[in-house]
Formats: C-alpha cells, structure tokens, sequence
C-alpha cells in the first residue's frame, strides 16, 4: 500500500470531508439568517418604526354609562381592540388632574320650538357621562405626514378609535396630538 | 508485510460504508429544532401556550344592563339560571341576583322660565326623565371562573367580559342583550 492512499483513507475517516452540498446548505443557511437580520432592520428604517419618540395623544369619550369611570385608571394600558396591539399608556387627564378621566355629565341637544338655535343640555348626575384624557403613545412627526402610531399608522384629531383596556372596552374620539416634552 | 497492509486496505464485500454522522448534519438538526419551535410559537394561540404553561383562573362577579327591558320578561329571568353566550354558544356563568327596580326612562326637553337674582326672567333648558310604564332596565349578576392574562383582562371561553362590551346573552326562558356594566373579582 502507498503512502498516498494510506493519507487518502484516514482522511476518508476522520469525518470532516465538506462535500459541495454542504457548502451549498451553509450558503443557504446564512443567506437565511442574514435574511431575518435585514428584514426586520430594512423594514425598520423604510417604514420609520426607529427613531420612535413620545406623544401625548388626547382624547374624549362620549355618552358612556357612569360607572365605567371607576374602571379607567393612570397607567392601564390601552390597546386596538381589533388587533389588541399595544397604543399607549393612560396618564393624568390634565396637568393638573390626578385621575385618568375628567368627567362631566353628558348633553343632549335640543331645538326650542320657535327657534333655530341647538341647545346642549346635561344628563342628570348618575347617568351618562362624557369624559377627556391623555395617554403617551409611541410614533413619529412630520410635517407632511402627520403623527404616525409606530412609524406606520396614521392617527389624528377627529379619529375615532375602538379600543381597550384590562377592564374597559370604550371608543375615544382623538382631539390633540403633542409631543411629550 | 506488503501483504498484510494489503489485507488491511481491501474493502470487505460485505461491509457497507456507514453514513457519517458531520458537523453539518449537526447543524442541520439544530436548525430543523429551532423552526418547529418557531412555528409552533407563531401559528399557536397565545391563549394555548399560556394555558399549557400557567393557567391564571379567578372568580368573578360581573354585572349586565338590558335595558328597555318589557314588563312581560321581567321575571323570565330568574337567579341560578345559566347564561349563554348567543355568539359562541358558551357558558358565561350562572345569576346570582336580578334587579329591575328601575323602569326605563328617556328624556323630554324642558324649558323653564324663572327669576335671577335681579328678578329678570331667564329661560333655563332641562331634560326631565319620563318613565315608561311597562318597560323596564334590568341588571343581571353573574358569577363565573374566567381566565385572566395581565393587559389583556377577563374572558370567558374566548368571550371577553369587560366594562363596556356588549353582550348577546341566552337564558333558559329569556334572550336578550346588553352592556357588562360592572366587574369585580371575589
């Protein structure tokens, strides 16, 4: 027996012999995980999802039951109720408020006979409310696209949006957007 | 000794070349481990991980208003019933307690004339609640083990029960909707 082939048969069993299908399989491999890694990082800055900064969103609620007041509170988490995707977190109502909610009976609107004039006037106390607040949610400003929730979707004044809380399935009306200082 | 070495460098006829078990069959493995896993984590409802992991069960007592509510059903609905969810067709818990102590109501618009404090004759705008006769707002309470998740809050075989939601509800002798009005654990 030769030297040579003595050389080519230990080689043949030490187990470390890379066929061209395995290099084809690690390309793949690593095409892959570069793939995942570029996906989510491409994505990212084409659709603005980086650079994320905070905003005060407010907003109202019309006509709801007395009761519900009890269940909203500074630091519940709001989310779509759709898609339950997280939109932001309560704060105080006001600079000044304590609670999640500034309440104040809700209106009804009348026309007097005789006149041409709407007229608001409350509910009594213990039935319906209306009610304002403020909750921080993550998103990007310009110019000319707005405020967009996450870099992607576009929220402003006059939305109405359903969502939710742990406790509280409610639909706000967006009256402000301000970023927080 | 030539001979010997040659002995050793024949192949036996007999013997088969066993498959190699290499670093990329290794990998490969590892790879195939981590994508079902993946897989199994995406396409599963969360509600089924969480559930094989930590099941978070607590006891609620949660109230729904039906309102305008006619007078002939009042009293279809009576406590230890068990409630029905009219979508889903589940089980959303048993009555502990039924009130209709309060007949429906809507508002007429008033107007009033009356004296300020320097006798002028001002025109104030109220709404006066007018009761109606026969119809009626009923609370129901019910009691039921709901699942819990933090964030997400309470439901009831997929049925969320939260302040707010409204509810399409059987009962034996009744069927009717309304809004969950009320939630507390005990």
């Amino acid at each position: 027996m030769t030297k040579k082939s003595i050389n080519a048969e230990k080689k043949d069993r030490s187990g470390l012999k890379i066929k061209a299908l395995d290099v084809v399989i690690i390309v793949l491999l690593v095409a892959v995980v570069a793939g995942v890694y570029f996906r989510y990082n491409i994505l990212d800055m084409l659709t603005g999802s980086r650079n994320l900064k905070e905003y005060t969103v407010s907003f109202e609620i019309k006509d709801i039951q007395y009761k519900t007041e009890n269940y909203i509170n500074v630091g519940d988490k709001v989310y779509y109720y759709d898609s339950s995707e997280e939109l932001g977190t309560l704060i105080e109502a006001s600079e000044d408020a304590k609670n999640a909610l500034i309440v104040v009976p809700s209106t009804k609107t009348f026309v007097p006979e005789g006149t041409n004039q709407a007229v608001e006037v409350a509910y009594p106390s213990n039935t319906r409310i209306d009610a304002t607040g403020r909750m921080v949610c993550k998103g990007t400003f310009s110019d000319q696209s707005g405020f967009l929730f996450k870099g992607k979707e576009h929220i402003a004044p006059g939305d109405v949006i359903s969502v939710k809380t742990e406790l509280v399935t409610v639909n706000i009306i967006v009256t402000d957007i301000a970023p927080v200082e | 000794m030539n001979s010997s070495l040659n002995g050793a460098n024949q192949t036996s006829p007999k013997k088969k070349k066993r498959g190699r078990f290499n670093f990329i069959d290794a990998i490969l493995i590892v790879l195939a481990i981590l994508v079902a896993g993946a897989l199994v984590y995406v396409f599963s409802p969360v509600s089924l991980i969480k559930n094989l992991t930590n099941k978070n069960t607590r006891s609620i007592q949660y109230e729904i208003e039906l309102t305008n509510v006619d007078e002939a059903f009042i009293d279809k609905i009576k406590a230890n019933d068990q409630v029905i969810d009219g979508v889903s067709k589940s089980v959303l818990g048993s009555v502990t307690m039924v009130d209709y102590n309060t007949k429906y109501s809507e508002y007429r618009f008033d107007e009033i004339q009356r004296e300020n404090e320097v006798g002028e004759t001002v025109t104030e705008y109220t709404v006066t609640p007018i009761e109606y006769p026969d119809k009626y707002n009923v609370v129901i309470t019910v009691i039921a083990d709901a699942s819990y998740a933090e964030g997400a809050g309470y439901s009831i075989n997929s049925t969320r029960i939260a302040v707010g939601e409204k509810l399409y509800l059987h009962f034996p002798d009744y069927r009717g909707e309304g809004y969950c009005v009320g939630i507390t654990e005990y």
